[in-house]
């Protein structure tokens, strides 16, 4: 009963043992979803010509993109133990912050950094009131989620508007034939692999969310760790949420609401456990492909997107049924 | 442990402290607060809006509460349990437009709210296997059950509340809730009802007294012979069959309703009301008359700001501070999240 | 009923109380439990040691049937009886006190004592109004008749001392004292301190009576010798030797445990 968890600073890899970990890394337990994956592609590819046209690639693509962003930060989270509900409500408070400033002539630039700071001020507070409060982060971030959703409203007055102005929606934009949110998505992924699997700060959030009490008796500083991890969660709240309302070319508080589920069952996919300790960058890559796949070829096959939420809700809790079979899950 | 002997003589400030410290840590401090906190808010928002002290006032509040209570009593059930239920909005979205849907078909309104209140129990059903025999978390197994209600619901009416053309009903049967018992509002007196029977079930039945085991210690459960994975059933199909109930009751007070007719956050109240009125997150703890405060704060809280003229939104933030209040309580009570 | 009872060996018709016959079980690659042979007499205190992973705890979950063997027997005075949960040998009269005591903190005392045998009334099973004075009145008699100390019946469980929940424990256990009640003790001095550790003794020699018979788990060998009239010892989940109490020695024990042979007392 007493298994410890890895021990902080492991001896250093032998060269084949970063190989096959590099291999577990990219592949490893997500093999089935790769395949599940490639099924479903090709499934839509027999019944939608244009399913895989580098055209409609790119269009899933720049739909991942936003959700990929979130997921990485729901994903460092749940590693590290906690959780986070606020996502949804944390980018539409960005989102209409960096909209209103826009359009109260701010530059766009400007606008964006402001825009991802208060996204990190948000990723502070959460981590704040879990680690100084000592308060459950299912119920701090579920507080957060009213209150943000609740100053987002403020923000703009309970009302949605269009931006008149086109120049707010560069995640339109294409540079060479690749849309904007790509770039953002491809920076955020080679971030948070560095940040998760070549640094200590990284590997050792493993441990501090596999076996918190554990990690303390390492002498780590568990605190630190949520502090930080909640902190560049919310650095993904707010590049995420930009983006979202640059797309829309809107200031909408309520454009991220259910967001969580599309989220949660991306990054549940792509093998993170609500108990701690799991996940990886890859893996919710993978999941967040296959959510916007499955969400791009239904709609396109004219299914109704409420049977998508139909499919989607089923398919996390198959996900999370599958991958918590072999070690007995919730008891 | 819980004997401090005072060393000094008790001096005032020293016996004050004690009873404070005292009050902090019997748990009962949930109960207080939230008396106060009631309290508060009649002061403020009677002084803030005079209209909100009349009797059609408070009645109206009763009203609008009475949902909120019914699917707080399910929850209750499910939290102590150890299973956070968050499919319920959707619960109560799917089981109101099936009742509508039914009762347009031209069937009698009897068999639409039974097959109203059949469909919460399915949902249950549904969230039990996945918890009891996929081993899935409970949270995660009924935050896919919140989408697959939706999408249900929205299948049922076809997408028809959206688009703002949602036929009401006006057959008087389904819905009576609309009506009034001797000037009191018919939702209210059922919610009071509702929640005297969650109370009763909870604190005297052995059902109740399970909860309580199966949420505190789930495996000691098992080694004591406790038939543990259809307790856990039963408690979720209680907590569906509650949001389908809630569902039925809303949708009868509106005359008919779709999948757009219950906000998504509404479970996020629910949530909040049973997590203030003093239920753990962790299971084990709680009670149905904390519930019924909790439910009270918010439901005054929702009717007072919007008298007094303060956005809907607003309340949102308020909610939120409250939460994070009643936690804080809990988390000083007991050492809190390490 | 202080003093040490002699096991009266066998019962009405002449077959030990409990017998275990070719018990075997294996998690994966592991064989916890070998081909394991046990005979429990009426009114024994039979003490089971060995050192960890030698399969005590995994013989007793099969006995108390939250473990079932791939294969054996186990026989009740005599008779083939079939134990695959923990309702059947809660049936047969075994009750089993877990390392963990499988108590509910959140619950009071009262509560702990009668879970799963609550005295109700009105509607039948689940829905049956609980008698909570009943259930206080009876399980303060019990703890009064066990010499139990415990202010009140009303307090949870999780504010008690680790030798007060012990001893709730073993109430629970032999509240609901039947004929051939079987009581299994999986460590029950373990986490406790040595004062504890000793009242906790104190009771179990107490509650040893007509018709009780105990198997008890134990890494502390002395106290186990004290307690036992006999002492089985298993090595790598196999049943290596059983002492009489009275003739053997902590060193003998201690050599079993180890070489899992008696010849190596020779060379200790």
């Amino acid at each position: 009963m007493t298994t410890t968890a890895t021990p902080p600073g492991a001896p250093l890899d032998s060269r084949a043992q970063a190989a096959a970990r590099a291999r577990r890394l990219l592949l490893g337990q997500h093999v089935l979803l790769l395949i599940a994956l490639i099924l479903l592609g090709t499934y839509f590819t027999s019944r939608l010509d244009f399913f895989l046209t580098s055209q409609n690639v790119l269009t899933i693509l720049r739909f991942s993109a936003v959700t990929f962003i979130v997921a990485t930060g729901f994903t460092l989270v749940l590693i590290g133990g906690g959780l986070d509900l606020s996502i949804g409500s944390g980018m539409a408070v960005v989102g209409v912050t960096s909209g209103k400033l826009f359009e109260a002539g701010v530059p766009l630039v400007l606008a964006f950094v402001i825009g991802v700071v208060v996204g990190v001020a948000i990723g502070f507070v959460n981590g704040f009131i879990v680690t100084q409060f000592r308060i459950n982060p299912l119920i701090a971030t579920l507080a957060m989620l009213f209150a943000l959703l609740g100053v987002a409203f403020i923000i703009t007055d309970g009302r949605s508007t269009q931006l008149r102005d086109d120049g707010f929606r560069f995640a339109r934009e294409n540079v060479g034939g690749v849309p904007v949110p790509v770039f953002f998505l491809i920076a955020t992924a080679v971030l948070s692999v560095v940040l998760l699997h070549t640094t200590k700060a990284g590997r050792h959030l493993f441990a501090v969310g596999g076996n918190p009490d554990a990690a303390r008796q390492a002498a780590m500083n568990v605190d630190r760790f949520r502090l930080g991890m909640y902190t560049v969660a919310g650095l993904y709240t707010g590049i995420a949420g930009v983006l979202l309302a640059s797309d829309l070319g809107a200031i909408a508080p309520n454009s991220a609401r259910n967001w969580e589920l599309y989220v949660a069952t991306a990054v549940f996919l792509g093998g993170a456990s609500l108990t701690g300790g799991r996940g990886s960058v890859v893996g919710t890559f993978i999941g967040v492909v296959f959510v916007s796949a499955l969400d791009n070829g239904l709609v396109q096959m004219a299914v109704r997107p409420q049977i998508v939420l139909i499919v989607v809700g089923t398919a996390m809790i198959l996900a999370v049924a599958f991958d918590q079979r072999p070690k007995g899950g919730f008891r | 442990m819980t004997a401090v002997v005072p060393e000094d003589p008790p001096t005032e400030t020293s016996v004050w402290s004690q009873r404070l410290r005292d009050l902090v840590f019997s748990g009962k401090l949930t109960w207080v607060t939230l008396g106060a906190v009631i309290v508060a808010e009649f002061v403020v928002f009677s002084i803030a809006a005079p209209r909100f002290l009349s009797t059609t006032n408070l009645l109206n509040t009763g009203r609008a509460t009475a949902v909120l209570m019914i699917v707080a009593t399910g929850a209750t059930f499910g939290l102590i349990s150890g299973a956070l239920d968050i499919s319920g909005a959707s619960v109560m979205a799917l089981s109101g437009t099936i009742g509508t849907q039914i009762v347009i078909a031209g069937y009698p309104a009897s068999l639409a709210i039974l097959a109203a209140i059949a469909s919460g129990f399915g949902a249950g059903l549904v969230n039990g296997f996945v918890v009891v025999k996929l081993r899935v978390n409970p949270l995660v197994a009924t935050l896919g059950m919140l989408g697959i209600a939706y999408g249900l619901a929205f299948v049922v009416d076809g997408g028809a509340g959206i688009a703002g053309n949602l036929r009401q009903t006006t057959d008087a049967a389904y819905g009576v809730m609309k009506n009034d018992l001797v000037g009191i509002p018919l939702p209210l007196v059922f919610a009071v009802l509702f929640a005297a029977a969650g109370w009763v079930l909870l604190a005297k039945t052995r059902f109740g007294l399970y909860t309580y085991a199966v949420g505190g210690n789930a495996s000691a459960g098992r080694s004591v012979a406790l038939p543990v994975d259809r307790l856990r059933m039963m408690y979720l199909v209680f907590s569906g069959a509650c949001a389908a109930t809630g569902g039925w009751v809303l949708s009868s007070t509106l005359g008919g309703s779709g999948a757009a007719s219950v906000p998504g956050t509404l479970i996020l109240t629910v949530i909040t009301a049973v997590i203030l009125g003093g239920v753990g997150l962790m299971g084990g703890t709680g009670t149905m008359g904390g519930t019924i405060l909790g439910v009270i704060v918010l439901g005054v809280l929702e009717n007072g700001m919007t008298l007094a003229g303060w956005p809907t939104f607003y309340q949102y933030v308020v909610e939120g501070l409250l939460l994070l209040l009643a936690v804080g309580l809990e988390a000083v009570r007991t050492g809190g999240y390490r | 009923m202080n003093e040490r009872a002699t096991p009266n060996g066998n019962g009405s018709n002449g077959a030990p109380l409990l017998q275990l016959r070719g018990i075997c079980r294996s998690f994966g690659h592991v064989r916890a439990v070998h081909e394991v042979d046990v005979d429990l007499q009426r009114n024994e205190i039979l003490g089971i040691v060995g050192d960890n992973g030698a399969g005590k705890s995994t013989l007793m979950k099969i006995i108390a049937g939250t473990v079932s063997p791939d294969s054996g027997q186990i026989l009740m005075n005599g008779e083939p009886v079939e134990i695959t949960t923990a309702q059947d040998s809660r049936r047969l009269g075994i009750e089993m006190i877990y390392q963990d005591l499988a108590l509910f903190d959140n619950l009071d005392v009262a509560a702990n004592v009668f879970i799963g045998r609550e005295p109700t009334r009105g509607l039948p099973s689940l829905l049956g109004f609980l008698e909570r004075r009943r259930m206080h009145r009876e399980a303060a008699a019990l703890l009064q008749r066990l010499n139990i100390m415990i202010g009140s019946t009303r307090l949870p469980v999780g504010v008690l001392s680790g030798g007060q929940r012990q001893m709730v424990a073993i109430a629970r256990a032999v509240a609901f004292e039947e004929n051939n009640h079987i009581l299994l003790m999986d460590e029950p001095s373990a986490a406790l301190g040595a004062t504890e550790s000793a009242t906790v003794t104190e009771l179990i020699r107490d509650i040893r009576g007509d018709g009780l018979s105990i198997m008890i788990i134990s890494h502390r060998i002395p106290e186990v010798l004290d307690l036992a009239d006999r002492v089985m010892v298993m090595k790598r989940g196999e049943h290596v030797a059983t002492l009489d109490a009275r003739s053997t020695s902590v060193e003998e024990c201690v050599n079993l445990i180890v070489a899992g042979a008696p010849a190596a007392t020779g060379q200790a």
